[in-house]
């Protein structure tokens, strides 16, 4: 592959101000895109502190070191107008758009007694209903740039599990959605995959689902735990990162003759 | 800070078998532009060496090594030819795999060819990826690192039309390209913890010999079709002309051995360290996976 295979072409990394958006973001841009992040910033969510000012400025700092002058936008996938006037935000500022990547998510665990209507409510709204909000804004400058979309599924998306009904269904949805649109706009020349995330130690697994430890621990202490867990849980022994997430989004977003897939990037955790 | 091209495969020792022609070709030069040395097979000299050069052209070092790769012997010193001449094997690549030559035979006898057919196409398209496999499994074992794709099928994924099984596609063939995919994934879950990655690429119609074949039968034999250019009809396939035949393609092209030479080196790289136990549809949409 060209290591500079998205020169010229524009990017939007929804969640992008930190964590797994942040990282697949890093790749594009390293790749040769320009790059847009959408992001909702000082967000509030009931199970675990959502993305800050501090560490989008750090994202986009690291960006502007890879060689691009990102562009970040204030962003709530929930919200069809936030999500239109965004897109408006991004052709104005950089004329197109090739690459729309809609990783905007937040989870919550729980057994089914214990979840709020609400979180349930939540949790589908920016894990299902932000991909279909994000990318019927997008569709235009899609159609005409010939472009690409990539979902961040999960592997909750391919498996349920005990605790976790709403994230998992929010993450299945997104994989239906992914074939749904891959076979609509297949017509249009627009290409859609979803990469499956599987573990990682970003704020998602260390603030929430990550069990909590009897002692007192620090956050390294509790990044060495999860890690631990992961070779435990994972075929090949280790979590993923988001430079891995990061990579397979390049790759689907560049190959012309793959639309539909669920890519599973997860160390083996689950193989299809 | 991690290197910013991971899909670079300078110093690494690759081996794709049947790689004289089509996918098998496309992916060792793609191997090789990536930076890596491939040891090439492929059942004839001239194919062998024309792919060879080719990879040498690409600028990396090329050790040809002809061979029927589904014969166990050749399968055990094709393997250990390429690793005594370049120390390991980093990189295996099972491109091996044909359809069936005389199907239409099978239909008007009872079980002798149908049981000499599915034998076939077990020793093509299974048996020999998978001796192959446990040749170069143990030195990658040893070392602690190393990368296998099998080169599977949208067969292996799903059923084919009526009309395709009839006329082109034993259902054997799909059958062993499955095998190939769930191969894939036991094999995925034994080598994880010993630092090997395995996945599958199933393509989906791409233009090869199988095709061409494919093409020149319906041209030739289906009254239909006959009189129309072997090349054209097959475009009229990847178009979804003839849903009857074929009619699943949402992007409505075929693929290329270069669309399946990407792949291959994506998932043998670090830029795709963390992927293991997947089958990968380069098929245009055709699949649902």
């Amino acid at each position: 592959m060209n290591p500079k295979i998205l020169e010229g072409k524009v990017a939007l990394v929804t969640g992008g101000a930190r964590g797994i958006g942040a990282g697949i973001a890093e790749v594009l841009a390293r790749a040769g895109a320009q790059i847009a992040i959408g992001d909702l910033v000082g967000g509030k969510h009931t199970a675990y502190r959502l993305a800050d000012h501090d560490e989008l400025d750090a994202t986009l700092a690291r960006l502007s070191n890879a060689g691009v002058e990102p562009f970040s936008i204030h962003l709530d996938v929930t919200q069809s107008a936030s999500c239109n006037s965004a897109l408006a935000a991004v052709l104005d500022h950089f004329g197109r758009l090739d690459i729309l990547v809609n990783n905007a998510g937040i989870v919550r665990s729980g057994l089914v007694g214990d979840l709020d209507e609400s979180d349930w409510d939540q949790m589908f709204a920016v894990n299902s209903k932000g991909l279909f909000l994000m990318s019927r804004a997008a569709l235009p400058a899609l159609k005409e740039s010939q472009g690409a979309i990539v979902n961040i599924a999960s592997v909750a998306g391919l498996q349920g599990h005990a605790g976790m009904s709403a994230y998992c269904g929010s993450k299945f949805a997104a994989i239906g959605i992914t074939q749904s649109f891959a076979q609509e706009f297949a017509g249009d020349g627009i290409r859609v995959n979803a990469v499956c995330p599987g573990f990682l130690a970003t704020a998602m697994w260390l603030d929430h689902l990550l069990p909590a430890s009897d002692a007192e621990e620090s956050q390294e202490e509790r990044a060495a735990r999860f890690e631990a867990m992961m070779n435990k849980m994972v075929p090949l022994g280790r979590p993923q990162t988001p430079d891995d997430i990061g990579e397979a989004v390049l790759q689907l977003a560049t190959a012309p003759n793959i639309t539909g897939v669920a890519l599973p990037v997860a160390g083996g955790a689950i193989m299809r | 800070m991690m290197n910013p091209n991971r899909r670079k495969l300078d110093g690494k020792v690759a081996l794709v078998s049947a790689a004289g022609r089509g996918i098998g070709r496309a992916i060792a030069i793609g191997l090789a532009e990536a930076g890596a040395s491939v040891a090439v097979n492929s059942y004839g000299e001239e194919t062998t060496n024309n792919t060879a050069d080719a990879v040498r052209a690409a600028g990396s070092e090329a050790l040809p090594l002809a061979g029927d790769i589904t014969d166990p012997d050749t399968i055990l010193s094709t393997a250990n030819r390429a690793r005594e001449h370049f120390g390991r094997i980093d990189i295996l690549v099972n491109n091996v795999g044909a359809g069936p030559k005389e199907m239409s035979e099978a239909e008007h006898h009872a079980l002798g060819p149908v049981a000499a057919l599915w034998d076939a196409l077990y020793d093509q398209n299974l048996r020999a990826a998978v001796l192959m496999t446990e040749a170069v499994v143990p030195n990658m074992i040893e070392q602690g690192h190393g990368k296998i794709v099998q080169v599977s099928s949208i067969a292996g994924k799903t059923s084919l039309s009526d009309q395709m099984l009839k006329i082109f596609a034993h259902p054997a063939y799909g059958a062993m390209k499955a095998a190939l995919c769930h191969y894939t994934t036991t094999l995925a879950e034994v080598l994880g913890p010993r630092g090997i990655n395995v996945n599958a690429v199933c393509p989906g119609i791409v233009w090869t010999d199988s095709w061409k074949s494919n093409a020149e039968n319906a041209v030739a034999n289906l009254p239909r079709f006959r009189g129309l250019d072997a090349r054209d009809w097959f475009e009229g396939i990847a178009r979804g002309d003839y849903p009857e035949i074929f009619d699943r393609t949402p992007l409505r092209r075929e693929q290329t051995v270069e669309d399946i030479a990407d792949a291959v080196v994506f998932l043998v790289s670090e830029a795709a360290r963390n992927i293991t136990g997947q089958s990968l549809m380069v098929d245009g949409g055709m699949v649902k996976s």
